[in-house]
């Protein structure tokens, strides 16, 4: 990824290189912005900056982080995946329902809606890459879908966590280090991901096919291969963040998670990664999440009105969009100058 | 004959569809089958979503998509409330509304070409704001009293059953087919949809159609929120937030090729007469919203998979007759959406 940086300073164009780095690597910006948003709330209410808080922040926002790697490993691929927040809600009730219908068999069951998820991402998966459905179009269909069928399974009904078997309401109050279980899985996840996406060869695949769909059949990769498998681990990762999603909601019904679809792709988006695919990592969507999460808690308490919320969110989206379109154009022209300066 | 049936396969399809799902639904339930039921049932379920879809049909067929029609649309609905409680003829209401859609639509349209942005995520963003723009307006309250002449267009019956918006939906769908299939706008239309870099090579101003459409969508939608406010009596800004499933399934059904470029606007209405059918059968029926909106997403994905497969089932065959160079595996422009 920085090797045109490191190309440039070999042929002694160290200013260049250091211009194409800082472009190429989006998560600084993210990062800055984040911290940004926390000196502003922190200046307007002296409740935000506290140990308490940053602890409610995290916890609301772990469940977002998951399911906003997943939604990015998708949009890394030049896809989309609106069915994210109706995968939750399906998983989550019928995951957790055969948990409460086995409460002898133990832990190992939080692995049923994980498999679900993925079942559900397989779904997609066929559809998008196998069948050439846009991805837009076959996620829309299977939102409803994956709905409906999780209130079909319900029939009206809601679990309540507390019918669930004790060890599930352990893993929701467990704490590691001082910290939540949830912010540490989020955390692992996080740490994995980014490395697989960076270092595995579907990882790096998966930015092949994003940055260039037409030149992977090229490379002698199959495309559609890598697509699936992307919904695939999509699919899983929403899965355990419907697991975490169900637990803490306290019951579960089918209308969990709506429009949770949009908030991820907020996160992604405002979290660098370019909705042109190949470009950003879930670094950056973890800190677009925390982001996300963080205007929602200062905004809560100062006692701003939805609308504010929502705009913000929504102007947060066109910003990140029109400046990652920016940034794109002056890298593309950095590296024509760089690329004639080695010629010459 | 046969060339008649090549090139107006998937309306035949949509009408036997639409004869078989009426027959079903007449087995059903012995109150289906009457003018005033069905007319009033297809007005419930098709007419909002059907003036929006008409707005859609251009931005699809130039290659683009908008999800925040809805949004448009909801807006729409607190701006005409707004002019009916300050007690505005509809002669100012109607035309600055109308107007004001239009700029958002156009607005979309603008930052899509201008910075060459897939259109999903900007309208994803727009969407939200739009939305917001309607709660900051309206607040959480719920208009209820309009003045007649606002319900009118809603509402309204010719002669006891024929309901003014279906008219209206089908004028609409008229006017549409006209301008798409018979002017020089909808010629371009379709080029830019075809081959963006081709049309604009042969001297078109591809922006400036691609911003057109997206204007197009957004007056649809505001023309949308008179019809809304007739049917339902109501505007609140989080109106019509499930509108767009339905909306994108007829005009894909419609035979609207999703990647651009291709598919008749008659089908549309055509589509539109189905879902509106599916729906009322289901609601005689009983079944569960949750589960009607399963049916409309399944129908969605195989209106899609459809001509897919056999596109892919043409492609196999020719494979087997000819020995096929490296073929690329995604649509050649490279853009998924």
């Amino acid at each position: 990824m920085n090797s045109s940086a490191e190309a440039a300073t070999a042929i002694g164009a160290p200013r260049l290189g250091r211009r194409i780095a800082l472009l190429q690597n989006r998560v600084l910006g993210v990062a800055a912005f984040l911290v940004l948003l926390v000196v502003f709330f922190s200046l307007l209410d002296p409740r935000f900056a506290s140990l308490a808080n940053a602890d409610t922040i995290a916890l609301n926002g772990s469940v977002l982080v998951i399911v906003a790697c997943g939604e990015a490993i998708v949009v890394l691929t030049r896809n989309y995946d609106l069915s994210v927040g109706s995968i939750v809600a399906l998983a989550s009730y019928v995951g957790l329902d055969v948990v409460r219908l086995h409460p002898g068999i133990g832990p190992s069951l939080a692995l049923v809606p994980v498999l679900i998820g993925g079942a559900c991402g397989m779904v997609n998966g066929a559809l998008v890459a196998y069948a050439n459905v846009p991805s837009v179009i076959a996620t829309l269909g299977t939102m409803s879908i994956f709905r409906g069928l999780a209130y079909l399974y319900a029939g009206g009904n809601q679990i309540n966590v507390k019918d669930l078997p004790p060890w599930v309401v352990d893993i929701a109050s467990s704490h590691l280090f001082g910290l939540s279980g949830l912010v540490v899985t989020a955390f692992l996840v996080v740490v994995l991901i980014g490395l697989g996406l960076r270092y595995l060869r579907t990882g790096r695949q998966i930015y092949a096919i994003g940055s260039n769909p037409a030149a992977v059949p090229f490379y002698g990769l199959r495309g559609p291969g890598i697509i699936f498998r992307a919904y695939v681990l999509t699919g899983l990762l929403t899965g355990l963040a419907a697991f975490l999603f169900g637990v803490r909601a306290g019951y579960i019904v089918p209308y969990l998670a709506q429009g949770l679809e949009l908030t991820a792709l907020a996160a992604v988006v405002v979290g660098g990664v370019s909705v042109l695919g190949g470009s950003g990592n879930v670094v950056g969507a973890a800190i677009g999440a925390l982001a996300l999460a963080t205007i929602n808690n200062g905004l809560i308490l100062l006692g701003a009105s939805d609308f504010t919320r929502q705009f913000i969110e929504g102007a947060a989206i066109v910003v990140a969009v029109i400046v990652d379109a920016i940034i794109q154009a002056r890298l593309r022209e950095l590296l024509r100058t760089l690329r004639r300066r080695r010629a010459s | 004959m046969t060339r008649l049936l090549y090139r107006f396969g998937w309306e035949v399809l949509l009408v036997v569809l639409i004869l078989v799902a009426g027959t079903v639904a007449s087995l059903l339930s012995p109150y289906y089958l009457s003018v005033g039921q069905i007319g009033y049932s297809l007005q419930q379920s098709v007419a909002v979503v059907g003036t929006v879809a008409a707005g859609l049909v251009p931005v699809i067929l130039v290659g683009e998509i908008d999800i925040s029609q809805a949004a448009i649309l909801a807006l729409g609905n607190i701006l005409f409330a707004q002019c009916s409680s300050m007690g505005l003829p509809l002669a100012v209401a109607i035309p600055g509304t109308l107007l004001l859609c239009a700029g958002l639509g156009a607005l979309n349209g603008i930052l899509v070409t201008a910075f060459a942005l897939p259109s999903l995520a900007v309208t994803l963003g727009t969407m939200e704001a739009y939305r917001a723009f309607a709660l900051l307006i309206g607040g959480h309250g719920e208009y209820a009293s309009f003045g007649a002449a606002y319900l009118w267009l809603g509402s309204a019956m010719i002669g006891k059953v024929l309901p003014a918006s279906l008219v209206l939906v089908v004028v609409i769908f008229a006017a549409l087919t006209f301008t798409m299939h018979r002017t020089l706008f909808g010629r371009l239309v379709y080029a830019t949809g075809s081959g963006v870099k081709a049309t604009a090579m042969s001297g078109v101003r591809v922006n400036r159609v691609k911003i057109i459409t997206f204007a197009i969508a957004g007056v649809m939608a505001g023309l949308g929120s008179l019809v809304y406010i007739g049917q339902y009596e109501s505007a609140r800004a989080d109106n019509a937030s499930d509108i767009l499933l339905l909306v994108v399934t007829v005009v894909v059904l419609g035979g609207i090729d999703i990647f651009g470029g291709r598919g008749n606007v008659p089908g549309v209405l055509l589509a539109l007469v189905l879902i509106g059918t599916a729906r009322n059968g289901m609601g005689l029926a009983n079944t569960p919203g949750p589960v009607q909106t399963l049916v409309i997403g399944t129908v969605l994905v195989v209106s899609v998979l459809l001509p897919q497969l056999l596109r892919l089932g043409r492609a196999f065959a020719r494979q087997r007759r000819f020995v096929q160079p490296l073929q690329p595996i995604i649509s050649e422009s490279g853009r998924t959406r």
